[in-house]
């Protein structure tokens, strides 16, 4: 008769590393080995896109499964800047999910860019690098990037610019967008407090005769507020999203970064 | 130089002593029996501001009236040949566009792959391809000629016998560019190419202002050509196109050539 | 099936939900109520399967009614949230697919009080707010950023109207309009919320 001790069902003790699978048992005797390529570092990325600036903003945790690798490990990049440290980029990379693959997702996208303007002499435009991040991340279609990313910058036209992304590189201009672990918590807040859908004009009628509020462009100072706000319920509420907040906002003037502490519990 | 030549014929990029590649520079030859191409770029912009004032154009029209007009002569051989069948200007993309001199199945192979690059570049950047990068890419392809170095894959015997006039518009306005054989290109406001060059650059330099018209601009293209041609010039055998921010690259119809070759005074 | 919530206000409480019944992606209602009333200021709502949430609003029904006839009084929120509690722990290894919220006035301290419950009774009091069903992690998101302390009861509407509906908007499996419930002292104000109807 099998008797199953209780400590084999419990989580393994061997080492994992950041793989979620691990070295299997599946008979006495037999080991099987088996190597899984992607896994899934938690945190969240959002952006909100205002009328002369877009700010992008991440958490800097890093966890697999119930560990934290890391208090900061930046989601948010500067792309196509002069140096290492971003000088001069005037577009901003959010990145969330397998944080390898983002990472690299980043480094490719960086160079593109400066062979761009080595290229053609220019800086490229956001609309121009939104479109080459798709077709990166659709070049690898069939063994996809695992990440998911926000692409964000001011336009042609002067205006902020956001564009978010699926793993396959379908892509979508937008005003605001939350990605990752607690997109689910934040996106309804910036519907309500973006877009402010489900507001109505006050004695404007009853039920679906109310006239809906319109949307305006948003100032600076409450967007980041908005931000903070956001990201302050997400870490509440989700173990993976805490630690430090990183926000990236770019203006004409360039991009600018502010870093505030979150909870660390 | 024909007379020392000998064994550096034959290594196609083989340098003479004098630091000459033989087989480039006759490719160079090649190009001046070729049948003679035009492009001018007409800037309108001053003297069409006064015009719109009298025509009630818009200001953004004017500031959008400037171009490029490309011109080419059509060697017609026989009567029998059916003269559309001659095409020395081609569509590169709906923004760029060229005129060619030398082997035309040479500039096929090269039009084939600039408006590769065009596409690709709309592809991969949601945008039209500046003029100069498309001309960078033209002439990225000049000297792939030889044995090949390592790693990188010839694919032609020997140079290109053929250069173009490449016309189109991009952010910084119409622009008209000359690519070589060699390699190299440069930017014009006029340029003369083929066998008929000599005497059209010089009649070029002196009928070339900046504030040349569209019309005046298809007219100078007409009157150099009929300068330099053997046959006599009409609507069959030349062919224009033209080049704008508002239409982009476009080969005249036969009713647009005929009214323009109308327009020519005759002599 | 979708989401009961309710949150905390000054000497009030409010507990609202959406009115879509399904069975996965079909829709199968669009008017049905998951808020049930146990006395004059305390409320049940329901989520989970919906023959159980019937079941369970039924059982709790003649439970409380037979606790009344006893102790000739009304069912005070905290006794009503150890009956849901002890309730559920009965079925402890065949439990219903229900997760309880419940919400209401302590008519002796003049205390608003609100809980939540897993499907086998472990009871959740918060401060703050409750949510539960399909849409709880985008109801988290809206209440932890939108609710504040101290809501007047009108303030408190318009804060779990406009978590809630923002709330399942994200939700495929929920809307349909929704009911919010209003508990002060001696005073119960019901509204309907239209809200999209797809």
């Amino acid at each position: 008769m099998a008797f199953i001790h209780p400590s084999s069902l419990l989580p393994s003790s061997n080492p994992s590393y950041s793989f979620r699978e691990g070295i299997k048992s599946s008979a006495p005797g037999i080991q099987e080995h088996r190597f899984s390529p992607y896994a899934d570092n938690g945190g969240s990325t959002l952006g909100i896109a205002g009328k002369d600036f877009t700010i992008i903003a991440g958490d800097t945790r890093q966890s697999s499964g119930y560990s934290i690798n890391t208090r900061y490990a930046p989601k948010v990049f500067r792309i196509g800047g002069d140096d290492d440290s971003g000088t001069g980029a005037k577009i901003i990379l959010a990145v969330t999910g397998f944080a390898a693959d983002g990472n690299a997702l980043k480094e490719r996208l960086d160079s593109m860019v400066k062979m761009y303007k080595y290229q053609h002499g220019k800086d490229i435009s956001v609309k121009a690098c939104a479109q080459r991040l798709a077709t990166i991340l659709y070049s690898k279609r069939f063994f996809p990037y695992y990440t998911q990313a926000i692409l964000g910058g001011i336009d042609e036209e002067g205006v902020g610019a956001l564009y978010s992304y699926d793993y396959v590189g379908s892509y979508e201009r937008e005003q605001c967008r939350a990605v990752g672990a607690a997109a689910s918590l934040i996106m309804p807040f910036l519907d309500n407090q973006v877009n402010l859908k489900n507001q109505y004009v006050p004695g404007s009628g009853v039920g679906h005769d109310l006239k809906a509020k319109a949307a305006e462009p948003l100032e600076q100072s409450h967007v980041e507020q908005l931000v903070r706000d956001a990201f302050s319920g997400a870490v509440e509420r989700h173990i993976e999203v805490g630690d430090g907040l990183q926000m990236l906002i770019a203006t004409k003037d360039g991009i600018r970064e502010i870093y505030t502490p979150l909870k660390r519990d | 130089m024909f007379i020392a030549r000998s064994e550096y014929d034959r290594g196609i990029n083989t340098f003479s002593p004098e630091g000459r590649l033989f087989q480039v520079e006759y490719s160079l030859e090649a190009i001046k029996h070729g049948s003679t191409a035009i492009g001018v770029r007409y800037p309108g912009a001053q003297l069409l501001l006064t015009l719109s004032i009298l025509t009630r154009l818009s200001l953004k029209q004017v500031a959008t009236s400037e171009g490029v007009i490309l011109g080419v002569e059509k060697r017609v051989q026989s009567t029998l040949l059916e003269t559309s069948s001659v095409e020395k200007i081609l569509e590169i993309d709906s923004h760029i566009g060229c005129a060619m001199s030398g082997l035309q199945a040479d500039a096929r192979s090269m039009i084939e792959h600039a408006r590769v690059e065009s596409q690709s570049h709309a592809f991969h950047y949601n945008e039209q391809l500046r003029v100069e990068s498309c001309t960078q890419a033209i002439c990225d392809l000049a000297l792939r000629f030889g044995e090949g170095a390592d790693g990188e894959e010839s694919i032609m015997s020997r140079p290109f016998g053929v250069a173009l006039l490449i016309a189109g518009v991009d952010e910084d306005g119409p622009q008209l560019y000359h690519a070589e054989p060699s390699g190299t290109f440069y930017r014009y406001d006029a340029k003369a190419i083929g066998s008929g060059s000599e005497g059209a650059q010089a009649e070029l330099q002196n009928e070339y202002h900046k504030s040349l018209t569209l019309a005046e601009a298809e007219t100078l293209v007409l009157k150099t050509l009929k300068q330099v041609m053997e046959e006599k010039l009409d609507a069959k055998n030349v062919q224009l196109a033209s080049t704008t921010p508002g239409k982009g690259f476009r080969i005249y119809s036969d009713e647009e050539m005929a009214e323009v070759v109308g327009r020519l005074p005759s002599n | 099936m979708a989401n009961p919530m309710s949150i905390i206000g000054k000497n009030a409480v409010a507990i609202a939900c959406d009115l879509r019944l399904g069975l996965q992606a079909l829709t199968v209602s669009n008017d049905f109520p998951k808020i049930f009333q146990y006395g004059p200021d305390v409320f049940l709502g329901l989520t989970g399967l919906a023959t159980d949430v019937q079941t369970v609003s039924d059982l709790f029904r003649y439970k409380v009614n037979l606790y009344r006839l006893r102790e000739e009084r009304d069912i005070s929120p905290q006794t009503m949230a150890n009956l849901v509690s002890t309730s559920l722990y009965e079925k402890r290894f065949g439990p219903f697919f229900v997760n309880p919220v419940v919400a209401g006035i302590n008519r002796t301290t003049g205390e608003p009080f609100i809980c939540g419950f897993d499907s086998i009774g472990c009871i959740d009091f918060a401060k703050d707010f409750i949510v539960s069903g399909t849409s709880a992690d985008q109801l988290f998101g809206t209440c932890e950023a939108l609710w504040q302390p101290d809501l007047e009861a009108e303030d408190l509407f318009e804060t779990i109207s406009q978590a809630l509906l923002s709330a399942v908007d994200r939700d495929a499996l929920a809307g349909w309009g929704a009911h919010v419930y209003i508990v002060e002292k001696d005073k119960v104000t019901k509204r309907l919320l239209k809200g999209r109807q797809d």
